[in-house]
């Protein structure tokens, strides 16, 4: 690890330099399919970063009693039976919530977010850093999902959060929406990333091997295989 | 949670197993208070315990745990984590102190070595992840519990909120859904003062079932459609929910015809989402019509196309059949009977069947006139299709159509559903 970084720096980190979506390349799958509309994108991003803070915590607390070996089986357990917890929750005390959440909220176990991020740093850090990093890591991937999903309404279906925007007799490119659309949104906010954090003087890591990864500090893998 | 709680806690899982060893004395009470950090703690229980040999045990222990932990290091060498790899040669040191103490003498003192293996590599992971797993499931069963009969009432509240939206006049619904539940059907509610009927449907959609309210009135149309949570995409099938301008379509339709493609403006690209509402909608005014309105006929057939199914029939009796598919039915004065069942091709097609007391085929007559054009459309014609059935008792030996496999279905589940009413009529009649 690089030398202790503040509660602030932990909590920034997600947002663009280590952006789980546009940086770390985690999550693309949800990212894809959930960025169709400005609402569902909204929904799952806060969702998941609810998730993605509590699981932060738990891990780090429990993180000296799971051992190396089964720790990913026993992240697993955890993230999954919380995602549970608060489904059946939120099912019970807060139908509303649950109508406008409920396709997304099953689909966050299966978020590589939140394994990612107890693997890399709530195994290995305290519990208030741990926090920070599920929120700023969440709000980085709320962020771009709703930027995502902007475009993506916008041009595929010419509304924003379901009102019109554009003029109706502009017709919608549906396939903005389409997964083939989703992807080319994707490619274009990642160049988009990359050129900001250009722009703000940290230069990144363009060579395309392992030390190219913002994780690859954290990494237990780094090297292996290079020459 | 505080550092300190989590050693307790650790300290808890590992004395659990050491007390189950035969021989060990029960020796922590009190692990929190005891064990400021692992090592320091585990001298005074080797004291206690074994108080002549303590010196040589522990010097000796400490020694292979001390190697065991080195070797332990590089096994572990290529596993990313840290700080789970001190706390895991941490307990294995305390373990390894804690077996000696537990099986007294120094000979005994030689098991450390292995016992703390066995222990660190290949228990101590399964019992951490079973207790894991014991607690979350432990956790989720009780909020099940407690949580699963909010859910129901709030689901049937929904339900509830749901029809009275629909069919505005009634205030009370009584729940008349027959049992065993026919195909695609999910419920059915009766509303008070005659105001019309609430059936709950499903077809089958892009991810899963896709369950609608089909509300229909007094007066036999569909008063307003309602989905309800479904599985499909969101932003695309979701539309069935979210997009009013399609569910508004089918207010005010007659509720005895069945709804294809070409009666309605579909969701782009979400063929399969559209499909599958039409499904729910039609089986629910299928159910409405043959179940609840008596199975009067929802499809006129022809005097020509009688005559021709009963050439020798000089008169003939509709008959009032209720039936899964059936859309009609006859009994010509020659005892000959004739079922019209309705069957789904590309759309909705219709084989009237003609048969005989014992249940043998002497004719059939089709429209498909819905059907794709120079492919399901002449059906009707293929006079050497149609007459595969004559004769027939059942349709086992019955060759569809090359390239028309969809119309050929079609055709051949609405003989079976005519073949399977004959009962039914001839009771009738």
């Amino acid at each position: 690890m690089k030398g202790k970084t503040t509660n602030f720096g932990v909590f920034v980190n997600g947002l663009l330099k280590e952006n789980p979506v546009l940086r770390l390349v985690l999550g693309t799958c949800p990212t894809l399919a959930i960025t169709t509309a400005v609402f569902n994108g909204l929904g799952m991003g806060i969702a998941a970063t609810f998730v993605l803070i509590c699981s932060n915590m738990v891990i780090s607390a429990l993180r000296k009693l799971i051992p190396a070996q089964v720790r990913l089986p026993a992240f697993i357990v955890i993230i999954a039976s919380f995602v549970t917890l608060v489904h059946m929750l939120i099912k019970a005390y807060v139908p509303a919530l649950n109508d406008a959440l409920g396709v997304y909220l099953p689909l966050i176990t299966v978020n590589c977010i939140i394994l990612g991020r107890a693997e890399m740093f709530a195994s290995k850090n305290g519990v208030l850093k741990s926090a920070l990093d599920g929120l700023g890591m969440g709000l980085g991937f709320t962020i771009v999902l709703v930027l995502m999903s902007a475009v993506r309404e916008l041009v595929g279906a010419g509304t924003l959060l379901g009102f019109q925007i554009m003029p109706e007799a502009v017709s919608p490119l549906t396939v903005a929406i389409l997964p083939p659309g989703g992807f080319f949104v994707f490619g274009c906010f990642m160049a988009l990333a990359i050129f900001l954090e250009t722009k703000m003087g940290n230069k990144p890591n363009v060579n395309l091997q392992c030390g190219a990864c913002p994780s690859a500090d954290n990494c237990p893998a780094k090297g292996v295989g290079e020459a | 949670m505080s550092e300190e709680t989590n050693k307790a806690k650790g300290q808890e899982v590992t004395e659990e197993v050491v007390d189950k060893k035969p021989a060990a004395p029960k020796k922590e009470t009190k692990p929190a208070a005891k064990k400021p950090t692992a090592k320091a703690a585990a001298k005074p229980t080797a004291k206690k315990a074994e108080p002549e040999t303590e010196t040589k045990t522990e010097k000796a222990a400490e020694a292979a745990t001390a190697k065991k932990a080195e070797e332990k290091k590089v096994w572990t060498r290529q596993l990313p984590v840290d700080e789970i790899q001190k706390a895991a040669a941490q307990q294995q040191a305390d373990t390894a102190e804690e077996a000696p103490a537990a099986k007294p003498g120094p000979a005994k003192a030689k098991l450390a070595k292995p016992t703390s293996e066995v222990w660190q590599v290949w228990l101590r992971p399964v019992v951490v992840l079973v207790v894991i797993c014991l607690i979350t499931s432990l956790l989720l069963g009780v909020t099940n519990s407690i949580t699963l009969p909010l859910v129901t009432q709030n689901a049937a509240a929904a339900e509830d909120a749901a029809r009275k939206e629909l069919l505005p006049s009634a205030t009370n619904f009584e729940n008349v859904t027959p049992t065993p539940l026919p195909d695609n059907i999910m419920s059915v509610y009766k509303a008070d003062g005659d105001a019309g009927y609430v059936v709950g449907a499903y077809g089958k959609g892009y991810g899963g079932k896709v369950p609608a309210l089909v509300a229909i009135n007094a007066e036999g149309q569909i008063a307003g459609v309602k989905f309800l949570e479904n599985g499909e995409t969101p932003g695309l099938g979701q539309k069935l929910i979210t997009d009013k301008n399609f569910t508004q379509q089918f207010t005010g339709r007659s509720a005895d015809k069945a709804l294809d493609n070409s009666d309605i403006d579909g969701i782009a690209a979400a063929t399969l989402s559209t499909n599958a509402a039409l499904t729910a909608i039609n089986a629910a005014t299928n159910y409405y019509n043959i179940n609840i309105m008596g199975g009067t006929l929802a499809y006129n057939l022809p005097e020509d196309a009688l005559a021709q199914l009963m050439p020798k029939a000089k008169s003939w009796q509709q008959l009032e059949v209720k039936a899964d598919k059936i859309a009609g039915a006859y009994l010509g004065d020659d005892g000959t009977y004739v079922l019209v069942a309705q069957g789904q091709g590309e759309k909705t097609l219709y084989a009237a069947v003609a048969m005989d007391n014992d249940g043998t085929i002497t004719a059939l007559w089709l429209d498909t006139s819905k059907e794709t054009p120079t492919i399901g459309l002449e059906m009707s014609e293929n006079q050497e299709y149609i007459d595969q059935y004559v004769g027939q008792k059942d349709t086992a030996g019955v060759q569809g159509v090359a390239g028309v496999t969809h119309t050929s279905d079609g055709i051949l589940s609405a003989v079976e559903a005519a073949l399977a009413a004959l009962p039914a009529a001839k009771e009738v009649a």
